[in-house]
């Protein structure tokens, strides 16, 4: 199935048009809407776009008369039209020969639209919030500037985002104490061990010698002391951020049922709004047909359950058939259910029609 | 005077003259119904399952495939492609056209009375409905170009996407799934969009007249308009104001999507000036070659 727009075809089709005289925008869609009957007529948002794609690769030109632009075919276009005239010629029999074709050219183009207006509006709206966060800041539109807005310009509101871990206020574990006398340390001995450099000269006293053990073995034994206590403050530090992770633990499952909470709350007045919605417009049937699928209250599987339905059925009758026959008590079971869910569906479907119609019966 | 046919395989069927309502059912496959001045005519290009019944009757014509909706669900979830049908059928623009089909895509498009679709999964396309129209599926996306009457699509998973949206009213409901409504001039007097889990994303046309109460539980607030006020407090965000005089109406709600309250170019309010197409057109246009 070729499709009928597909395939920069109706940008072909802009350029036959343009290519037969020279028109301003609203002129371009009028003349779509004749030539396909009426059965597409792109909008605005879809022409001008394209147009002004045309422009930037040079196939087409326009000049500014009384204050609308007026759009004629290039030179380049020209050739452009000339090379792809037999592409043009099948497009015009084919609106012609086919229903099939052309509905499956509307739907391709439609979509294709709709994904460049959301694509577009997306871009938009991501000026808009640099705009709106005040043209200094960056793209990704930082915190504060907002009209009245204080710190909440670019954070949701109601906070989809957990509370920051809290500041460490010893984010450091204490580092171990300096051993006094900072000698580079000895051989054979741990690094940072405590020397008293040796009074270094040949002619110490016994005294003298004496004395400097004493101070060495006081040293070790502080040293030791203050090792000690390093390992203590490391424990106590330890604790503590023990404590405050678990306080932020906390903070975050705090958080989490607000939001659930919250969520949960608004989730279910929207639906009660859309409840009575489509009980005012005599909707009646999906509620049934939901109360019946899913509950009287958790209406949120819906969707979930008919795309898992979509996604298993193959595999279920699979299994099925693998199964081999199902005993007449488990194949009256599986019809039940399936009769149920087939009845709401029914209501659903046969229901359907006519709610919406307040005309004739 | 009634008249009847079965179609078996895929065949072309002239309907004749003087159509003016048009009921279709379908399990699944794919359904395009045009509009085309002219006699009606059929064309069905795959059929699997039992036959295609046609039956004109009074200018009413019914296309029913499969007798029974509930034998036709059973082997569409367990068999798959049993009981599909491919078709597209012309009609005249002036009938009234109701549709049903359980899986499939449905294509409608240049109808000028009232269209009403009905599904359960499958991309709904409507391209040119200019009279009222209503559309409600369980999943599945709705894409409508070019509505210019009333207009109301309800959905449970799936994003509604409205492109040239103009005058009448317009009503838009879904539970998962984002909701894009670009309007033109001019704007449709009351238009309602309710989401649950998305975005809800309007553009204006560049000098409307509308009053604007978009409110979102917990998404973020964006607007191109000075004269639209951004309140934000935990627990909700809102966007509201008065445009131009507030004859028209827009509201909107969405839970966990964001909302976003976007301006036209003045050059593409097409049939009110055209002067300037620009700058918008580089980013995102894929002309598919």
């Amino acid at each position: 199935m070729t499709p009928v727009f597909g395939h920069g075809r109706l940008r072909l089709y802009l350029l036959k048009l343009l290519d037969e005289s020279p028109r301003h925008g609203y002129e371009i869609i009028q003349q779509l809407r004749e030539r396909f009957a009426g059965l597409y007529s792109p909008s605005a948002g879809t022409v001008y776009p394209r147009l002004a794609r045309l422009e930037t690769e040079g196939l087409i030109r326009h000049e500014t008369d009384g204050g609308r632009k007026v759009y004629q075919i290039t030179e380049a276009g020209r050739a452009e039209l000339a090379a792809r005239a037999g592409e043009l010629e099948e497009l015009e029999t084919e609106i012609r020969a086919s229903a099939r074709d052309l509905a499956e050219g509307i739907r391709q183009e439609v979509r294709e639209s709709a994904k460049a207006v959301q694509q577009e509006l997306a871009d938009q709206a991501r000026r808009a919030q640099r705009e709106e966060a005040g043209g200094g800041k960056g793209p990704s539109g930082g915190a504060g500037g907002g009209p009245g807005g204080g710190g909440w310009a670019g954070i949701p509101p109601w906070a989809p985002q957990p509370p920051l871990p809290p500041e460490f206020e010893d984010a450091v574990p204490p580092v171990p104490p300096t051993p006094p006398g900072g000698g580079a340390g000895f051989p054979g001995f741990p690094p940072g061990f405590p020397f008293v450099q040796p009074p270094g000269s040949a002619d110490w006293s016994r005294e003298q010698w004496r004395e400097w053990k004493q101070q060495l073995k006081e040293q070790a034994q502080e040293w030791k002391h203050h090792q000690d206590e390093w390992k203590q403050q490391q424990k106590e530090w330890r604790e503590q951020q023990k404590d405050q992770r678990r306080e932020w633990r906390q903070q975050q499952r705090d958080w989490q049922r607000d939001w659930k909470d919250q969520w949960a709350r608004q989730w279910k007045e929207q639906w009660q709004q859309q409840q009575r919605d489509w009980e005012g417009g005599g909707m009646q049937n999906w509620r049934a047909w939901f109360g019946g699928l899913a509950g009287e209250t958790d209406f949120s599987q819906v969707g979930e359950l008919l795309s898992y339905l979509r996604r298993e059925g193959g595999p279920v009758a699979d299994a099925f058939r693998r199964h081999g026959t199902l005993t007449e008590q488990e194949q009256a079971e599986v019809r039940a259910i399936l009769d149920g869910t087939l009845r709401q569906l029914k209501d659903l479907l046969d229901g359907g029609p006519h709610d919406a119609r307040p005309e004739e019966g | 005077m009634g008249e009847k046919w079965k179609i078996e395989q895929p065949e072309q069927l002239a309907i004749g003259e003087g159509v003016h309502r048009l009921r279709l059912s379908a399990v699944g496959g794919r359904i395009n119904v045009l509009g085309v001045d002219g006699p009606a005519a059929l064309e069905v290009s795959r059929i699997s399952g039992p036959p295609l019944n046609v039956d004109l009757e009074d200018g009413e014509l019914t296309v029913k495939h499969g007798e029974d909706l509930k034998s036709g669900l059973w082997s569409w979830l367990t068999r798959g492609a049993k009981q599909e049908v491919e078709l597209s059928l012309s009609v005249p623009p002036d009938a009234l056209v109701e549709i049903t089909v359980v899986s499939g895509p449905v294509v409608v498009s240049n109808f000028h009375e009232r269209v009403t679709v009905k599904g359960v999964s499958g991309e709904v396309t409507l391209a040119g409905v200019y009279g009222p129209t209503s559309v409600s599926t369980v999943s599945g996306l709705v894409t409508v170009e070019q509505a210019t009457d009333d207009l109301k699509v309800r959905a449970v998973s799936g994003a509604i996407t409205v492109l040239a949206g103009a005058g009448g009213e317009i009503e838009l409901n879904t539970v998962a799934g984002s909701i894009t409504v670009d309007l033109e001039d001019p704007m449709p007097g009351r238009v309602h969009a309710t989401c649950v889990s998305g975005a809800l994303t309007v553009r204006l046309p560049h000098d409307p007249d509308v009053e604007v109460d978009i409110t979102s539980t917990s998404g973020r607030a964006t607007t191109a308009f000075p004269e639209i006020t951004r309140s934000r407090q935990p627990g909700s965000s809102r966007l509201n104001g008065v445009i131009g005089n507030g004859a028209a109406q827009l509201k909107g709600h969405t839970v966990s999507g964001s909302i976003t309250l976007l301006r036209r170019d003045p050059d593409e309010d097409a049939d009110i000036q055209d002067t300037q197409p620009d700058s918008t057109g580089d980013e995102g246009i894929e002309d598919a070659r």
